[in-house]
């Protein structure tokens, strides 16, 4: 980088006196970071102009300072472009109001933009806070539907998880339950720890129960029904039911909702030998 | 009216940024009559004057917090940002049309490099100064700084090569550092 040459190009006068183009003025601030002699040659240029524009000033009317401090602060509270205001067609006329009066009718008006627009942007947040509500509610629906499918997968994978389980157990027993009657094309499981004495029942392919109805296992011991539970998961997972021994028999019946003490027998859907 | 020189500029910006009033009536105190002046210089009516001087103002204002030293000196970038909101009016349709009455005299005043014209402070001294300036220096810095013209606009004008008018303008900046001494 030739130092000399780009001082004495002129493109640091080029930027002091606003003809360069953004480019060129970045440059520049680099560069003057970089050398200190460009920095020198860009702070005397503009000094120079400052100088300069000292010795042209021209005092400002009087009013003007603070109807600018006004505006600056309209423009910190509202952000706004602060717009000229009043055309002052004669200006020192004014002189006569004191300071502070005028001072307040600048603040009288701002609380009024600021009370106005404050008054506006409620009306505008009611609106959203209403809208808002009935988003939630949706996703609130959403979210407890999301939330039931979930539950239902977990509870499959328990029972997959259980099913691998028990089979790899000892004394475990697997009853295929095979389509009794008018039901011949329905099958359901059961397994029989026979050790824990614990019973778990699969529907596999069972139809829904009528509302008002529920599946009911039962365990045939010494030649009486007893009762196994009522199969009250609804997507056919596997059910631990209750502990059963002396087993010879499983079935299931479609009974009333929540069991019967004794099957209904022609209600009788699968069953399976041990 | 150096008397910036006097104070901590570094103090003087931290306040602007902290939204400080006391930092505010500072720079107005020291300055608007600096930017006032390169105002009416530019678009030379009273009335717009103060409404530019107050554009001004806000810009600096709110733009306060983006400066810092690398940008340059702070009076530099508060003349540009006011000598830009002026030439902005200058060269809008609205003023150009408010201007199409306007006499060939001021202009050729302009063009002339007359720019003891406006000065009420301190007549002689600064009366001194322009005049020793050379007229071909006055002018370059008259299109550039007051004017807003591009080079390629000051080549045109003065029918020179646009290298001219580069090193034209570090001649005549030069110079007026020289007389200002």
């Amino acid at each position: 980088m030739d130092i000399q040459q780009y001082i004495s190009s002129g493109i640091i006068e080029a930027c002091v006196l606003g003809n360069a183009s953004a480019e060129d003025m970045l440059e520049l601030a680099s560069l003057a970071a970089q050398y200190p002699e460009i920095k020198k040659e860009w702070d005397e240029c503009q000094a120079t102009i400052e100088e300069f524009a000292t010795l042209h000033a021209v005092p400002p009317p009087a009013f003007l300072k603070e109807k600018i401090w006004a505006a600056i602060n309209d423009e910190d509270k509202s952000n706004d472009i602060a717009a000229p205001r009043e055309r002052e067609s004669v200006p020192f006329q004014r002189e006569n109001h004191s300071k502070s009066q005028r001072f307040y009718k600048y603040l009288v008006a701002a609380s009024i933009l600021l009370l106005a627009g404050s008054v506006t942007f409620n009306f505008l947040l009611l609106d959203k806070n209403k809208e808002n509500e009935k988003k939630f509610a949706a996703l609130d629906e959403a979210q407890q539907k999301e939330i039931a499918l979930n539950q239902e997968f977990q509870s499959k994978i328990e029972s997959y998880q259980k099913s691998m389980e028990l089979l790899s157990k000892p004394f475990v027993k697997t009853v295929p339950l095979a389509g009794v009657g008018t039901h011949t094309q329905f099958n359901a499981l059961v397994i029989w720890d026979t050790q824990s004495k614990e019973v778990y029942l699969s529907l596999k392919d069972l139809p829904e129960p009528p509302k008002g109805k529920q599946y009911q296992l039962w365990g045939m011991v010494d030649g009486k029904p007893v009762d196994a539970g009522v199969y009250s998961i609804g997507n056919k997972s596997m059910q631990k039911m209750k502990q059963m021994d002396n087993v010879s028999l499983f079935a299931v019946t479609l009974e009333d909702e929540g069991g019967v003490p004794t099957p209904n027998m022609d209600q009788m859907y699968v069953a399976g030998k041990i | 009216m150096s008397t910036y020189e006097f104070i901590n500029e570094t103090l003087l910006i931290d306040s602007l940024k902290k939204r400080d009033q006391a930092a505010f009536s500072y720079l107005y105190d020291n300055y608007a009559g600096a930017l006032y002046g390169v105002i009416i210089k530019i678009i030379g009516k009273e009335e717009e004057a103060n409404d530019l001087m107050q554009e001004a103002f806000v810009k600096i204002w709110k733009n306060i917090d983006s400066y810092d030293e690398t940008k340059g000196r702070l009076y530099t970038w508060m003349l540009n940002i006011t000598r830009n909101t002026a030439i902005d009016l200058l060269r809008s349709s609205k003023f150009k049309q408010s201007r199409s009455t306007d006499n060939l005299e001021d202009n050729t005043n302009h063009i002339k490099g007359n720019l003891g014209n406006t000065i009420q402070i301190d007549n002689f001294g600064v009366k001194k100064i322009v005049d020793a300036l050379e007229e071909k220096y006055q002018q370059i810095i008259d299109l550039s700084f007051f004017k807003g013209y591009t080079h390629e606009e000051i080549a045109k004008e003065l029918s020179i090569p646009l290298g001219t008018v580069k090193t034209r303008s570090r001649s005549a900046l030069i110079q007026l550092k020289n007389i200002m001494k």
